[in-house]
């Protein structure tokens, strides 16, 4: 062990000398203090944390709104059937153009234009091209909806996690254990950095590798048990190209492992 | 090995101390005899650890403030509160010593060294008590803690194993291993 000191025969105080330095006032006023500032902290932290939910919950509806709404509403449809008078429209100058001789068929396609453009009034014909525009919908969405669940499955599985757990309470040996923090399975957790409230102030570390050392286990488990520890910064390294990335943070709650 | 009358109580002693953590996880005022039953145990641990002696007392202190703090958290498990006191006071050690505030120390009284090299089978003069001491410097944390637990505070292996958290068995291994290596690196050294 470096920076070690050794003392050989120190005067051994006396229980009297200790005893007289006992001041349980002013361990009283300290723990006063403390409580004051620490109170102030959590309303700080809560304020952060509020705001970041509320306008995470924001920025999720608005991508919901955003997505679910066209598919819906009646200007979707409109928007569907001006592609459609469009396509008759220019299909009648590439007809004209490219057959100048055929008139009579040209006739018959403008009569047929005419009809099309005449039923595309009518309410049964806009049922179906109603049915048509969200057919349309449907296969343009549907290979949009796969992207998308594939790229929720894909991001899941790069969530860092201590075994299954992602975010909320999580029993203290499983933080504590041989696994440290994990993630999808071509990922090397490099270095993270962990935040939590230590009595009266708050620490913060970098730490390198995936394992959560002793000293830190030993805070979580003294003053952390049910409190929001932060895990931060997370760096992952690709196993086969060495290519780094920073994965999503994590809000986790240790507690007793015999709670859970 | 002597027991530690402070640390060790029956289970009346247990119980009634219980009654006052109850009471001051409802008041903190009523932490006050938990304070004076402690207060000596804790600074002589931290004091043990290391050389400033006001620096000692800052700690204690903050040992207590800590644990008012979070006494809510406390869970009785059948030990003595102390146990949990240790820790805190431990973790608040290793802090100071990261925050280069202290410097951690070994302190080793001559009787002490005797006693271990006599344990090594080995002649007791000064050339092999300064031979230990270095040796001692060499040892990694988690040995010469618990080398200094059991040979220079001697501690019981269940007060050990509770301020651990380890079980009375586990500390006795433990204890047994790092004397083994302390014993190798004395030879080593010779």
């Amino acid at each position: 062990m470096t920076n070690l000191k050794t003392t050989l025969d120190r005067k051994r105080m006396s229980a009297e000398s200790i005893a007289e330095k006992q001041d349980f006032r002013g361990v009283l006023e300290s723990y006063t203090e403390t409580t004051k500032i620490s109170t102030k902290l959590k309303w700080m932290y809560g304020g952060i944390v509020g705001t970041a939910v509320i306008s995470g919950l924001f920025v999720a509806f608005g991508v919901n709104l955003s997505t679910a709404e066209p598919r819906n509403t009646p200007e979707n449809n409109q928007i569907v059937q001006r592609p459609i008078d469009h396509f008759v429209k220019s299909s009648k100058d590439i007809l004209a153009l490219s057959n100048p001789t055929e008139s009579q068929s040209s006739n018959k396609i403008k009569k047929d234009h005419k009809t099309l453009d005449e039923s595309a009034l009518s309410a049964d014909n806009f049922d179906v091209e109603t049915q048509n525009s969200e057919e349309d919908v449907m296969v343009e969405m549907s290979p949009i909806a796969e992207v998308e669940s594939k790229m929720e499955s894909e991001s899941n599985s790069l969530l860092p996690r201590f075994q299954n757990y992602y975010t909320g309470e999580v029993p203290l040996d499983v933080i504590c254990g041989n696994e440290g923090i994990r993630s999808g399975s071509n990922l090397a957790i490099v270095a993270y950095t962990i935040s939590y409230f230590s009595g009266s102030k708050e620490i913060q570390k970098r730490i390198k590798g995936n394992a959560i050392p002793f000293d830190v286990c030993e805070d979580l488990g003294l003053y952390n048990l049910g409190e929001v520890v932060r895990v931060t910064g997370i760096v992952a390294e690709d196993r086969f190209s060495g290519a780094q990335s920073t994965l999503p943070s994590m809000h986790i709650t240790p507690i007793d492992s015999g709670r859970k | 090995m002597s027991v530690n009358p402070m640390y060790h109580q029956t289970n009346d002693r247990l119980q009634e101390e219980l009654a006052i953590i109850r009471q001051a996880k409802e008041d903190p005022e009523r932490f006050g005899p938990l304070y004076s039953r402690y207060h000596e145990q804790i600074f002589r641990y931290v004091y043990q650890r290391m050389d400033d002696q006001e620096l000692a007392f800052d700690i204690t202190s903050q040992v207590f403030v800590k644990a008012m703090l979070n006494i809510h958290k406390y869970e009785y498990r059948g030990v003595p509160f102390a146990s949990w006191l240790y820790r805190i006071a431990k973790s608040e050690l290793y802090q100071a010593f990261r925050d280069q505030k202290a410097s951690r120390t070994v302190n080793v009284e001559s009787m002490h060294l005797f006693e271990m090299i006599e344990e090594f089978e080995e002649e007791d003069n000064t050339q092999n008590k300064v031979r230990l001491l270095n040796c001692l410097t060499l040892l990694k944390v988690d040995d010469l803690q618990i080398i200094e637990m059991r040979y220079f505070e001697k501690r019981s292996f269940r007060e050990i194993g509770e301020i651990l958290q380890i079980s009375e068995n586990n500390a006795k291994v433990k204890a047994f291993r790092a004397l083994g290596r302390l014993k190798r690196l004395f030879m080593k050294h010779f």
